[in-house]
Order: structure tokens, then C-alpha cells, then sequence
């Protein structure tokens, strides 16, 4: 027996020093550099706004000046964003003692949506359609005109409703605070994008390289006669004018978000259909919307199909699939790129890897009743009037307020009729095409 | 052939029924941990070994909700563990004759606490490969518990050692083999599981590929365990483990294609085929909770499941007949 505890001694004392080495291991891995926003290095090494390292990094420090990081998001007041709501959408993911959660963005969104929210979080590559990029501030489903920007409440829908027929989910048992939390969130990420692509243009267009000036303010020449030049660097910080041009491009874009709500398209009263039609009124506005789904005007025969299965015009793409197919043929066109920054040439192979394979926008089946911006019928009006921001479907109603649109309301409420009946049809014996749809197919 | 009767007439039962108790503990343990990760409530408390500065039993835990309720649940479990693999170590040494198992209920024990170290420490630095290392570890645990029962159960005391034929060492290797890739599913399952809440540049490669490898074990694994099941009908060697293995691997499969719908919808080459998902999915709802929790139980049940069948084996095929030469003055001792 005493061999016996002897033995368990030593084993004791092994075990020991297994779990002090694993607390050592433990400890090495507690070190962990905060996570930091990503460039977006499809703009900065485009043909359109080819920015050099140098200011790569300037742009970088601008944004980090101005919006912070991801664990410290920062808002200058011009930008209009509620601080105590990115804080609690920012950083590690975690509850305080009154059960407030924090981190929402890291624990609800970051996966797919990335930590830039460029739409590159780790599962996205497998996700259909790929998560959104917020860095255009361009949203699909809305109720303001195609060109402006979502209200709240339209991002707020999207995050209750969750949008059906993709891995975006309802997150509907969040509280009502939370919910806030991400959208602003989502807003600042948004708003911080558009400001980087902003910034990008305005050093390729406005700074670069100037001649140096000796004191007599004669331009310096080199021993060849060459102008000698220098870099003009991104720094609104001690440049009182490129502080002026860096607000005013903000204001721009704050100017978009903060109008959203007054770009709403509200549908007129005289045109709203009555909820107690009878069987003859839908039926002839159900007819009215088929012929105008298969007319040349709103010609939606063209992508959605003779069928409307979907299976019009299938070789279209949305607009952050058109930016990544862009970039690839103009990188296949580029030649020797002889006159691009070194730099940029050596990132560009880096991006090119890096962009997800291309999809094209197919177009929705309208027969199996699944909307993705939503089924009420104002929904559904909402698509046909402002289109789908960012994708080839195109807006019927005016772009903007007091514009002349394609089509009038009450024949919108037409096509919103015949839309919801299609699911209703017998999809293998669709109603015999009129002689306009055959026009437009063949 | 045969083995000492008298051992398995003498043994204590209570070794055998504490070990069940662990192992019955522990399986909703790993069950509410991975519901810890599906809800991510992994930081519902910045502190450990406290819980918001309560000492762990004295924590309102049910005056609690949401991420603190499954946190501090599974907290409570897993000193439920701690406890009854204290008890376990105190019975074994009481009560059973070999050492060797009583040394298996110190491992249980060290194991226990390392879990626990490493679960705490996920906390205390926060740090998401450490919830992913608490992940592959927990399961490492319930299969210690479950080879404890194994061990100390009349019948690994009591069977007949059976002919050691090539057919049957053939269904041992077998059987390690769906040990050894059950538990690399469930390892490559733990980074499918937490690379998507990493934060460095690698860590889309890293789940990607760790679908793909998941993907990939599981078509192996369906393999091997229909060819385990059919060796073992043919040799008629735990014929029914076979089949309740083959029927675990089922559901496996069906939880496994549903966690990845109910999380991420189906996939841009499913939809060509079958159309678009006619629902949403609604992030931490009951339905997703359970679904993807089960499809995280169920991978730890197969491993188990495999590794119990594989126990079994070698004991009847006479490689645990080692364990049970203890002397006859120690049984006596023990006796009395």
C-alpha cells in the first residue's frame, strides 16, 4: 500500500506541473491585439482612386480620429450618432450585473457582416446571397426613393423581419434598446465607408504630388533639370483647409442619412385599394397589373420571366457584384501597370484573391410567395415604386420627389395585385401569355 | 478462457453507480455548454470563479434570465461534476480493488478541474480560442466518465473473453478508427462553432476549411460506422451498440444538415436545386437553440458511444484481462 500512495504522490505531483504549465499556456494566450477596422482595399487600389500606402495609412488615421475602433467606437458630434448606443452595439460581447448585453454587433452580426462590415465576416463566402457590404450606405429594402438612404425604421424592419429566403434571421427576441443599438451601429459603419471612399477620391483628386519651392518660391530642379516634387500628406489635423474639405465631405453624407426621413414614399390615399374590394374589382385590378407586368412600360416580363418564375434576364448583377467584377477585368486589363504606385501593385494580386466569386442577381420567383423585403402589400409596393436599391431592379415611381415616374401609383396597386396572386396560380399551367410578352422574351 | 467469477460477485456496486451519476451529469453539462456558444452567453459574467462577485451556489440564478440563466447553468453543472467526481474518487478508493481504476478516478478528477480551469480562463481573458480548446476538452471528460462506468460494471468484470480471431481484431481496429475520427469531428465541429467569432484576417480560411473537413469526416464517419455495425452483426459482437450507433450517426446527420439551415440558410447550389428556404430563421429562437445545441450533444454521445464500443471490444478480446489481476490480499482487504 505504501508503493501504492507513493506512486499517487508522484502522480499528484505531475499532474500539478501539467496544470501549472497549462496556466502558463493560458496566460501567453491571454495577449490579444484589439481588432481594427480594415481598409477597403477595392477602393484604394483601384484604377478609379489608386491610393498610395502613405496615404492609405493617412486615410486610415482620419478614420480612426474620427469614428475610433471597433472596441472604442467615436463619433464626431457633425456626425449626428447616438454614442451611448454604438458602445453598447461595440467591442467584446459581454453582460454587465444589470444583464444590459454588450457587443451586440460582435455577437449578432460580425460573422457574416465583418468587423468592418464589409460584408466579409467568416462565413459570408458561404452565404447566399453574400452578406451586405454598409460601406456604400446602399440598402435593399426601404421605403425611402431608390437613391437615399434607409430610414431607421427600414433598418429596424429588416432586423425584426429578418429577410426571408437568405441566412439573414428575424432577431425579433432582442429587446427593443438592442435593436437600436444595431442600427445605429450599422449607421456608423455605413457612415464611416462612404467617408473612406469619400477620402479616397478627395487625396486622388485633390492631393498627390506638388512641386517644391525654394525660399524665393522658385520650383527646385535637380541636377538633370527635372521639377523635384514632394507628397502633399493627408493631415486635416494641422491643415485647416483639408479639415474644411474632410467636415464637408462628412456633412455630405450625414446630410443623406439625415433627410432619409423625409425621402419616404407615403402612397397617395385616393389610390391605396380598399381592404373590402369584391371578387370582380381585385380579379380586374389582377388583370390590369398582368398586362402591365408583360407591357413594355413596367416591362417586368423582362427579368422575372414570361413565367414569372424567375427566369427572365438572369446575367445582370447587383451593384457591390458589378464593383468586384469591375475591379477583376480592369486588373485582367491592366497590363504592365507601369505609372501605378508599387505599392498599390503589390496589394492589388492581394485584393484580387481576396473577392468572392461573382454572382449574378437573379431575379425573384414570384410564384412561391417569398419576399424578401417584406409581404404586406405596402412592402411589395414599396419594391415596384423606389426598385431595389442596388440591384437591376429599377424604380417604376419617380426618383425623387415631385420627378415624373414610369408608372402611377394606382397601376403600381395593379402590379402589387397581380404579384400577390401569382403564388396562388397553378405554376404548371400559367395563364396563356399575351402577344406582348412573347414580343419582349423573343 | 474464462475470467475470475469471484471478482465480479465481490465487487462494489457503489463505484459503478457513482460513475453512471457523472456520466449522467455530465451529458447535459456538454448540452448546455454548447447552448453557452450557440447563445453565445460565454461573457454573461466577466468573473469566475464568482458569478458577478457571488460566490457560485449563492449566485439568484433563478432570478436570473437570458445569457446569465444558461451561463451560470452551466456553471452550477459543472460544479455538480466537480462534486460528484470528488465523490467518485472517495468511493473508488473506498470500495475498489484495482488500482488501477482507483488511479482512473484521480484522472476524472484532474480532468475535471482542468476543464474547469480552462473554462474560467475563457472567461477571465476572454479569449475565444480558449472557448474553442473548453469545447474539444468537455467531451475528453464525458468519454473519462462514460470509460469509468465501463470499467467498473459487472460486465467488464465478468465476461468471457472471447477467441482472438483476425475478423475480430479487425472490428478492435475498426472501432478505434471511429473513435479517433469522432473525435476529430467533433474538434473540427469546435472551430465550424467558433472561428466565425474570430476577429483575425485567417479566420474565414479557417472556417471554411473547417467546413469542408467537417463535411468531409461526417461521409467518412457514416463509413466506418455502417462497416463497424455490419462487423459487429457479423462477428456477434455488440450487435445492439452497433445499431444504436448506426441510429445516433442518423440523427446526427438530419441535426447536422438542419443547425446548418436553421443558422445560415441554404446554401447559392442548394437554392438552384430546390428553390429558396420558405422561412426565416429567428437568431436564438427554441428551435435553432435546440437544434444546433443537440447536433453538439449528439457529436459527444457518437465519440462516447464509439469509444464505449471500443472498450468493450478489447475487453473481450482479452486486452483488459490485465486490469483485473489484482491480488487476492488486496480483495480481501477490501472486503473487510
Amino acid at each position: 500500500m505504501n508503493g501504492s500512495v507513493a506512486m499517487n504522490h508522484e502522480s499528484l505531483r505531475k499532474n500539478l506541473t501539467w496544470w501549472m504549465a497549462a496556466a502558463a499556456l493560458l496566460v501567453g494566450c491571454g495577449k490579444v491585439e484589439p481588432p481594427p477596422f480594415r481598409l477597403n482595399m477595392t477602393q484604394m487600389v483601384s484604377n478609379e482612386t489608386p491610393t498610395s500606402p502613405e496615404y492609405q495609412q493617412e486615410i486610415a488615421d482620419v478614420l480612426g480620429a474620427m469614428f475610433g475602433t471597433p472596441d472604442e467606437p467615436y463619433a464626431v458630434p457633425e456626425a449626428g450618432l447616438d454614442l451611448s448606443r454604438l458602445r453598447m452595439a461595440a467591442g467584446a460581447a459581454w453582460s454587465d450585473e444589470k444583464g444590459t448585453n454588450h457587443g451586440l454587433y460582435r455577437k449578432h452580426c460580425v460573422h457574416c457582416h465583418g468587423i468592418t462590415g464589409d460584408g466579409r465576416g467568416p462565413t459570408a463566402r458561404f452565404l447566399n446571397p453574400y452578406p451586405r457590404d454598409y460601406r456604400q450606405g446602399v440598402y435593399k429594402f426601404k421605403s425611402t426613393y431608390n437613391a437615399d438612404r434607409p430610414t431607421d425604421d427600414d433598418l429596424l424592419r429588416v432586423l425584426v423581419n429578418g429577410v426571408p429566403g437568405t441566412a439573414m434571421p428575424s432577431f425579433s427576441l432582442l429587446p427593443h434598446s438592442e435593436l437600436e443599438a444595431l442600427v445605429e451601429y450599422v449607421k456608423y459603419l455605413s457612415i464611416r465607408g462612404q467617408l473612406e471612399v469619400s477620402l479616397a477620391a478627395y487625396v486622388y483628386d485633390d492631393l498627390g504630388e506638388e512641386a517644391e519651392v525654394d525660399e524665393n518660391g522658385d520650383e527646385k530642379v535637380d541636377s538633370e533639370g527635372n521639377e523635384i516634387t514632394k507628397r502633399i500628406p493627408l493631415d486635416p489635423v494641422n491643415d485647416p483647409e483639408q479639415r474644411e474639405v474632410v467636415m464637408e465631405l462628412l456633412a455630405e453624407i450625414i446630410e443623406g442619412w439625415e433627410s432619409s426621413a423625409e425621402k419616404v414614399v407615403i402612397p397617395s390615399e385616393d389610390h391605396i385599394p380598399a381592404d373590402n374590394r369584391n371578387a370582380e374589382e381585385i380579379a380586374a385590378s389582377v388583370a390590369q397589373g398582368r398586362e402591365l407586368f408583360f407591357g413594355t412600360r413596367a416591362n417586368c416580363v423582362k427579368c422575372h420571366g414570361p413565367t414569372a418564375l424567375g427566369d427572365g434576364q438572369q446575367d445582370d448583377q447587383d451593384s457591390w457584384n458589378k464593383a468586384h467584377k469591375k475591379f477583376l477585368q480592369d486588373m485582367v486589363n491592366a497590363g504592365d501597370q507601369e505609372g501605378v504606385h508599387p505599392g498599390i501593385v503589390a496589394s492589388r494580386a492581394e485584393v484580387v484573391a481576396s473577392i468572392y466569386t461573382v454572382r449574378n442577381a437573379i431575379p425573384r420567383n414570384l410564384r412561391q410567395g417569398i419576399y424578401r423585403g417584406g409581404r404586406r402589400r405596402l412592402d411589395i409596393f414599396w419594391r415596384i415604386y423606389t426598385g431595389i436599391a442596388g440591384t437591376p431592379m429599377p424604380a417604376t415611381g419617380p426618383a425623387s420627389p415631385g420627378a415624373q415616374g414610369t408608372l402611377k401609383e394606382e397601376e403600381i396597386w395593379n402590379i402589387v395585385d397581380y404579384v400577390l396572386s401569382l403564388p396562388y396560380e397553378t405554376p404548371s399551367r400559367p395563364l396563356k401569355a399575351l402577344p406582348v410578352n412573347l414580343e419582349a422574351v423573343n | 478462457m474464462n475470467t475470475e467469477p469471484t471478482i465480479a460477485e465481490n465487487r462494489s456496486k457503489w463505484a459503478h453507480r457513482c460513475a453512471w451519476l457523472l456520466a449522467c451529469a455530465t451529458f447535459p453539462l456538454i448540452w448546455v455548454g454548447g447552448l453557452v456558444t450557440t447563445t453565445d452567453a460565454g461573457m454573461a459574467f466577466r468573473d469566475w470563479l464568482t458569478s458577478d462577485g457571488y460566490l457560485m451556489p449563492f449566485y439568484p440564478w433563478f432570478s436570473s434570465a437570458g445569457d446569465k440563466f444558461v451561463e451560470h447553468g452551466h456553471r452550477l453543472l459543472g460544479m455538480t461534476a466537480g462534486l460528484l467526481s470528488i465523490a467518485l474518487v472517495l468511493v473508488t478508493w473506498r470500495t475498489e480493488p484495482r488500482s488501477w481504476v482507483r488511479k482512473f478516478s484521480l484522472v476524472i478528477l484532474a480532468g475535471v478541474i482542468l476543464q474547469g480551469v480552462i473554462g474560467g480562463m475563457r472567461v477571465v481573458l476572454d479569449q475565444r480560442t480558449l472557448a474553442l480548446i473548453h469545447g474539444c476538452t468537455g467531451p475528453l471528460f464525458f468519454a473519462l466518465c462514460a470509460a469509468m462506468v465501463v470499467f467498473t460494471s459487472r460486465w467488464w468484470q465478468s465476461v468471457s473473453v472471447e477467441v482472438e480471431t483476425d475478423s475480430r481484431r479487425k472490428v478492435l481496429r475498426l472501432s478505434i478508427l471511429c473513435v479517433a475520427m469522432a473525435y476529430a469531428q467533433l474538434v473540427v465541429g469546435a472551430v465550424v462553432r467558433h472561428s466565425p467569432y474570430m476577429l483575425s484576417e485567417t479566420a474565414g480560411a479557417l472556417f471554411q476549411s473547417a467546413v469542408y473537413l467537417h463535411v468531409l469526416l461526417a461521409l467518412l464517419i457514416v463509413g466506418h460506422v455502417l462497416l463497424l455495425a455490419w462487423r459487429c452483426f457479423r462477428n456477434r459482437l455488440q450487435v445492439a451498440a452497433g445499431i444504436g450507433l448506426v441510429a445516433l450517426v442518423a440523427v446526427q446527420l438530419s441535426l447536422g444538415l438542419g443547425t446548418w439551415l436553421v443558422k445560415y440558410g441554404l446554401p447559392n447550389w442548394a437554392t438552384t436545386m430546390f428553390g429558396e428556404m420558405a422561412f426565416v430563421n429567428r437568431e436564438a429562437d427554441f428551435l435553432q437553440a435546440t437544434i444546433i445545441t443537440s447536433h453538439v450533444a449528439v457529436g459527444s454521445l457518437i465519440f462516447v458511444a464509439t469509444l464505449v464500443i471500443a472498450l468493450r471490444f478489447a475487453r473481450q478480446l482479452g486486452l483488459g484481462v490485465v486490469f483485473l489481476s489484482v491480488s487476492p490480499s488486496l480483495m480481501t482487504e477490501v472486503a473487510r
